[in-house]
C-alpha cells in the first residue's frame, strides 16, 4: 500500500522538531540524569546544560541569562508573569490592561485575579485584530500596574503596536508584558530595545519539545511565583525542570533565530504561494487578520458556507493537519472568540480554518492541499444550508 | 477531542444531502450560539415518509446528526417517526459524543419534529 502523504499545517500550535534538536534531546536523556541542584558532578553537569540553554535562550531575546525562569510552556509562563507581576506590585496598584484577543492563558489568569479584587480591562480591537492603541491610552490609570498585550495573535496572526505599548507602558511606570509564542524565528526581538519587561514563550511553537517554555523577566521587576517548594535552582519556580528538554529548547530556539530575516522571508513567500493557489481554485474565501501586519507562517482563512471543522475533519483523512481556529478552539464548540471581537459574523466564524506553515513545508505539499481543499470545500458546500454561488450567498 | 467511528462514518457517508422539490414538510433549525443551520424536507404518500434529505451547515456532529435522523425517517409513518426519531436516538446512533456536541442531536431532533409539523395536510 502506498504510504500516504502528510503535510502537517499545525505549526502554531506544536511543530515538528528538527532531527538536530532532537537527536541533542536524546543525548541529553542519556547524559545528563542528575539533579542539577546536587552538588556532585553529574548534577552540575546538568546544571551547566542548563546555564547554557538559558543563555542560548536569553541571547535570541536580547536579554541575560539570570532573567530567565524555566516554565512548562506558553500557559505557565504566562500564568506566573500575570498573577505573579499583578499579586507582587498589588501594594502598587490593582488595575491590568490586556486585549480581548489574548491567548486563553492571560484571559483566564486576568479572570483570576478579578475574583481576588484587582480590576481588568480588556482592549477592543478593530476588524483586523489589532489592538486599539488609543484605547489602552484611555484605559490607562493611577493604579494601573501591567499591560498584557501579545506580540503576535495566536489565530489571525495580527502582530501588535507592542513597541508603542512598550514605550507607554515605561513612560507611566507600567510593567509591559508580552506572550511572544507565535513570533520566535519569525519576527526579531530585542527586550532591552523595545522596553519589554516580561516576555512568554514555548519551545513546541518553534521546533522544539513539547512541555517546556520560558518567561522573560527582566532583573528587578517584582514577581511573586506561583509553585512553592525546593527553590534550588530558581526562586520563581519550585520544582525540578526537565533538563534534556530544555537543551533542545536551546537548541531550537539557537537555530530558529540564526537567520530570521531568510526564514520569515521563506515562510511568506509559502503564503503567498498558498493564498494565490487557494483563491484561484475556491470561490468566495477571505484571509483574517491584518493584509501585511500579520506573522509570516499563519494563514487565517473563511471559507463562506463551509463549516471549518468539517473541512479540516476532511483534509485530515488526506493526511493534511490544520486547525478550525485556534487550537483550543478545536476541543469546544464555542465560535472564534477572536473572529467574534474582530466583527465577524458567526458564519464566517465557523466556515475557518488555521493553516500555520513550517520552515519544512514546500511549494509541492501547497499543490497538494489546494488540490484537496478545493474538493473538500466543493464537497461541504454541497451539503451546507448556506448555498454559496461565486459572489452570491443565500440562506 | 476525536470523534467516534460511529459519527465519522455517517458524516463521510451523506447520502442523504439534498432537497426535495415540492417537500410535503420542511423543517429549519438555528443555533444562536454557533450558527449552525439544519433543514430536513420530507416527502410523503399516504401517511408513510417515502423520502427524507437534509442540508446542515455546521460541524461533523452536526452533519452526522441529521444523515442519522434522516435515515430513521425514511420508511416510516408520520406517526412512528414522531414518536421515535428524538434526540435519544439519534445519540444512541451515533456512539460516544462529546458533551460539547450532543447539543447537535437535540438540534436534529428538533428539525425533525418542525418538518413533520409543517407536513402538509394532503399527507397528515
Amino acid at each position: 500500500m502506498e504510504k500516504q502523504k502528510i503535510v502537517y499545517l499545525d505549526n502554531a500550535s506544536s511543530s515538528q522538531m528538527s532531527n538536530e534538536v532532537y537527536r541533542e534531546m536524546i543525548d541529553a536523556y542519556g547524559s545528563l540524569y542528575a539533579n542539577p541542584a546536587s552538588i556532585y558532578k553529574a548534577g552540575r553537569d546538568a546544571e551547566n546544560a542548563l546555564l547554557s540553554a538559558k543563555t542560548k535562550i536569553a541571547k535570541a531575546i536580547g536579554a541575560s541569562a539570570d532573567e530567565i525562569v524555566l516554565t512548562s510552556g506558553e500557559s505557565e509562563s504566562n500564568n506566573l508573569a500575570i498573577k505573579g507581576i499583578a499579586r507582587a506590585n498589588r501594594n502598587k496598584g490593582n488595575h491590568i490592561i490586556t486585549s480581548v484577543i489574548e491567548n486563553e492563558s492571560v484571559l483566564e489568569s486576568c479572570r483570576a485575579l478579578e475574583k481576588e479584587g484587582f480590576k481588568v480591562t480588556y482592549i477592543p480591537v478593530d476588524e483586523n485584530g489589532v489592538v486599539k492603541y488609543s484605547e489602552i491610552v484611555k484605559a490607562m490609570g493611577p493604579d494601573t500596574i501591567l499591560i498584557s498585550i501579545s506580540v503576535a495573535n495566536h489565530e489571525v496572526g495580527t502582530v501588535q503596536p507592542i513597541r508603542a505599548i512598550a514605550e507607554l507602558a515605561k513612560a507611566n511606570d507600567v510593567i509591559f508584558h508580552t506572550d511572544a509564542s507565535y513570533v520566535i524565528g519569525m519576527i526579531d526581538l530585542n527586550v532591552k530595545e523595545i522596553g519589554i519587561d516580561s516576555l512568554s514563550l514555548s519551545a513546541s511553537k518553534f521546533n522544539g519539545p513539547m512541555g517546556v517554555g520560558a518567561l522573560y523577566v527582566k532583573k528587578g521587576t517584582d514577581l511573586e511565583r506561583l509553585i512553592d517548594g525546593d527553590l534550588a535552582e530558581d526562586s520563581y519556580r519550585a520544582g525540578m525542570v526537565n533538563v534534556p528538554a530544555v537543551v533542545a529548547m536551546g537548541k531550537a530556539i539557537e537555530d530558529a533565530t540564526l537567520n530570521v530575516e531568510e526564514r520569515s522571508k521563506y515562510l511568506k513567500s509559502i503564503r503567498r504561494y498558498f493564498l494565490k493557489k487557494a483563491s484561484e481554485a475556491i470561490h468566495n474565501i477571505s484571509l483574517n487578520g491584518h493584509p501585511s501586519q500579520r506573522v509570516a507562517n499563519n494563514a487565517s482563512v473563511s471559507f463562506e458556507g463551509a463549516d471549518g471543522e468539517a473541512i479540516a475533519v476532511m483534509l485530515d483523512r488526506e493526511g493534511i493537519y490544520v486547525s478550525t481556529s485556534s487550537s483550543a478552539a478545536s476541543k469546544n464548540d464555542k465560535p472564534s472568540y477572536v473572529l467574534k471581537a474582530m466583527g465577524k459574523e458567526l458564519e464566517v466564524a465557523q466556515s475557518t480554518v488555521r493553516f500555520t506553515f513550517g520552515m519544512s513545508t514546500t511549494r509541492e505539499d501547497i499543490d497538494y492541499v489546494v488540490e484537496k481543499l478545493r474538493k473538500i470545500v466543493k464537497k461541504v458546500r454541497s451539503i451546507s444550508a448556506i448555498r454559496i454561488y461565486k459572489n452570491k450567498v443565500e440562506l | 477531542m476525536a470523534y467516534s467511528d460511529e459519527i465519522l462514518n455517517e458524516f463521510f457517508n451523506t447520502e442523504n444531502v439534498g432537497v426535495i422539490k415540492g417537500a410535503d414538510g420542511v423543517g429549519k433549525v438555528v443555533c444562536p450560539d454557533c450558527g449552525a443551520i439544519m433543514k430536513i424536507y420530507l416527502l410523503t404518500e399516504k401517511d408513510l415518509i417515502k423520502e427524507a434529505t437534509y442540508q446542515t451547515y455546521g460541524c461533523v456532529a452536526a452533519i452526522a446528526s441529521c444523515q442519522v435522523a434522516t435515515k430513521m425517517l425514511i420508511g416510516k409513518t408520520i406517526e412512528e417517526a414522531e414518536k421515535t426519531v428524538n434526540e435519544k436516538a439519534i445519540l444512541k446512533a451515533l456512539g460516544k459524543v462529546d458533551e460539547s456536541k450532543k447539543k447537535f442531536a437535540k438540534m436534529a431532533s428538533e428539525t425533525v419534529a418542525s418538518a413533520l409539523k409543517n407536513l402538509s395536510k394532503k399527507s397528515k
